[in-house]
């Protein structure tokens, strides 16, 4: 055999040892001595650290670092009357959001997060804001005639895209739509070129998001539904569990904006119908107090 | 934050479905970066130009993007080309070109250790090229070559978690998916840590195993 060359190996065995570390970290706890409650320390700091997905017209990010849309300009209101000037957002993943909240890697998600009894469970959440019908993106016609959470159960060929740990992803399991027929998706454009590739069937979303994401991708082949057998539903602001004093004092200036018809002037501004914000209450939503 | 046993056990049986697919896809991309990692390997060492020059040049831009960008590409852009994987294709055959680029040098490697003498003493003895490379090159050049593939093997295993952003449900998936339910990411993500730990610590030791039985030879 060929002597020498071998000596030369290098191992890179260590490569494996870095998930160790983390493991490792992951265990240590951060000591909160929250001496001081979140409301005394944005009020303090003049920024809230807000959490938000791109999704118009809830909360939309413009290019140029611009945020708008009806959450963020409602939440932008509210704010500024409790004495905090500036929304620091961040841009974050669905189902990363309340487990972030947790973590207080911000101080409250404002971006058309719905209330569910199980979300209610885990955080605080507002009086509601922004409410809207649930919508489904199909095909052209919609060839498979989805109309429901049943008819999508229904169809053994069918798949659904919703993003993960959303409202349509839960409601879609609790109506019994197998696991493998769900598939997850960060987004509503991730989720579009999904449906456009024939990767799902339809897009399960609200339908306010639907309509607003459709044109902007401007293909003709994709039309939205209005999903049958649901009832309107409603996000509000949500926040950590411990920090009910800021979620009372942003509900006393949202009741006061919803008296003087500020409330209804953003929310018309995007479409919002104001109107079912105003008439219901989050018990509605969460099944019970929150 | 404290640590909740019964929340682990209802849904580690989730996971380990998750591990089998993390394990199906390291499995195919090592399959797919094998063969073409060899493929790249011989072209680049050929005298024809028209061949080396682009593989050579395809060869380094796919080491020098990132395999997330790649992995996205594959997926989200090749559909307006109109090519449709499914998500665990689509996730194979990037991570699997992926790696075959570096695994082409892993050859080359093997390749050019081969001290001259050996092909003129196979050319000498009037060997036929098939024959030569059979008989006289690849059982010499092979055996070394096998522990850098196999930490190859393993770095592959613990990236197909990056196939989770393209919704294939692998281990990290099914964690990602596990944590959206619950809300809790500590035990999921800490279990999807531990399991890749418990199997890349014994497949690095005999990866290292070996090397060493290779060196004292």
């Amino acid at each position: 055999m060929a002597s020498g060359s071998f000596g030369s190996l290098q191992s890179v065995t260590a490569a494996c040892s870095v998930l160790a570390v983390f493991v490792g970290v992951s265990l240590g706890a951060p000591g909160d001595a929250a001496a001081q409650s979140t409301l005394e320390k944005i009020k303090k700091a003049g920024v809230v650290r807000m959490a938000i997905a791109h999704e118009p017209p809830f909360t939309d990010y413009k290019p140029g670092g611009e945020l708008t849309g009806a959450s963020a300009d409602l939440t932008r209101e509210v704010m500024k009357k409790l004495g905090v000037p500036k929304i620091d957002a961040q841009v974050t993943e669905w189902g990363a959001m309340i487990p972030g909240l947790q973590a207080r890697r911000f101080d409250i998600i404002s971006t058309g997060l719905f209330m569910r009894p199980q979300r209610c469970a885990a955080v605080l959440f507002s009086q509601p804001d922004t409410c809207t019908a649930r919508g489904f993106a199909v095909k052209k016609g919609n060839p498979k005639k989805l109309d429901s959470m049943e008819a999508v159960r229904d169809n053994k060929e069918v798949k659904l895209g919703v993003c993960g740990g959303c409202f349509d992803e839960t409601r879609a399991i609790e109506v019994g739509v197998p696991r493998e027929r769900i598939v997850n998706v960060t987004d509503i454009l991730n989720a579009l070129k999904m449906l456009q590739a024939g990767r799902v069937d339809a897009v399960a979303w609200p339908d306010i998001s639907i309509k607003e994401a459709l044109p902007k991708l401007g293909d003709p082949n994709l039309e939205w539904v209005t999903v049958k057998g649901i009832e309107p539903q409603c996000s509000g602001a949500a926040f950590h569990k411990d920090d009910k004093d800021l979620r009372d004092a942003y509900d006393a200036v949202l009741k006061d904006m919803k008296a003087s018809g500020q409330f209804s002037k953003i929310m018309t501004q995007y479409n919002f119908n104001p109107d079912y914000a105003i008439a219901h209450t989050r018990e509605k939503f969460c099944g019970g107090p929150n | 934050m404290e640590w909740d046993w019964n929340y682990v056990i209802a849904f580690m049986p989730r996971l380990l479905q998750g591990l089998v697919i993390t394990v199906e896809a390291t499995f195919l991309a090592t399959v797919l970066a094998l063969v073409t990692g060899l493929l790249i390997a011989v072209a680049k060492r050929s005298r024809n130009e028209i061949l080396r020059i682009p593989v050579h040049w395809s060869n380094e831009f796919v080491r020098r993007t990132p395999l997330l960008v790649q992995i996205y590409f594959v997926f989200f852009v090749l559909p307006d080309a109109g090519i449709t994987l499914s998500p665990l294709a689509a996730g194979v055959i990037a991570l699997g070109l992926h790696s075959s680029s570096y695994m082409s040098e892993v050859y080359r490697a093997g390749i050019d250790g081969l001290p001259r003498g050996q092909w003129e003493a196979a050319k000498a003895l009037n060997y036929r090229p098939l024959a030569m490379w059979v008989r006289v090159i690849l059982p010499q050049a092979v055996p070394p070559m096998i522990p850098p593939l196999g930490n190859y093997l393993i770095i592959m295993f613990k990236e197909t978690a990056l196939l989770s952003t393209i919704s294939v449900v692998e281990l990290m998936g099914a964690a990602r998916i596990v944590g959206n339910e619950s809300y809790r990411y500590f035990e999921p993500i800490s279990m999807v840590g531990l399991t890749f730990l418990v199997i890349c610590l014994p497949a690095a030791f005999f990866v290292r195993y070996l090397e060493m039985r290779l060196a004292r030879r």
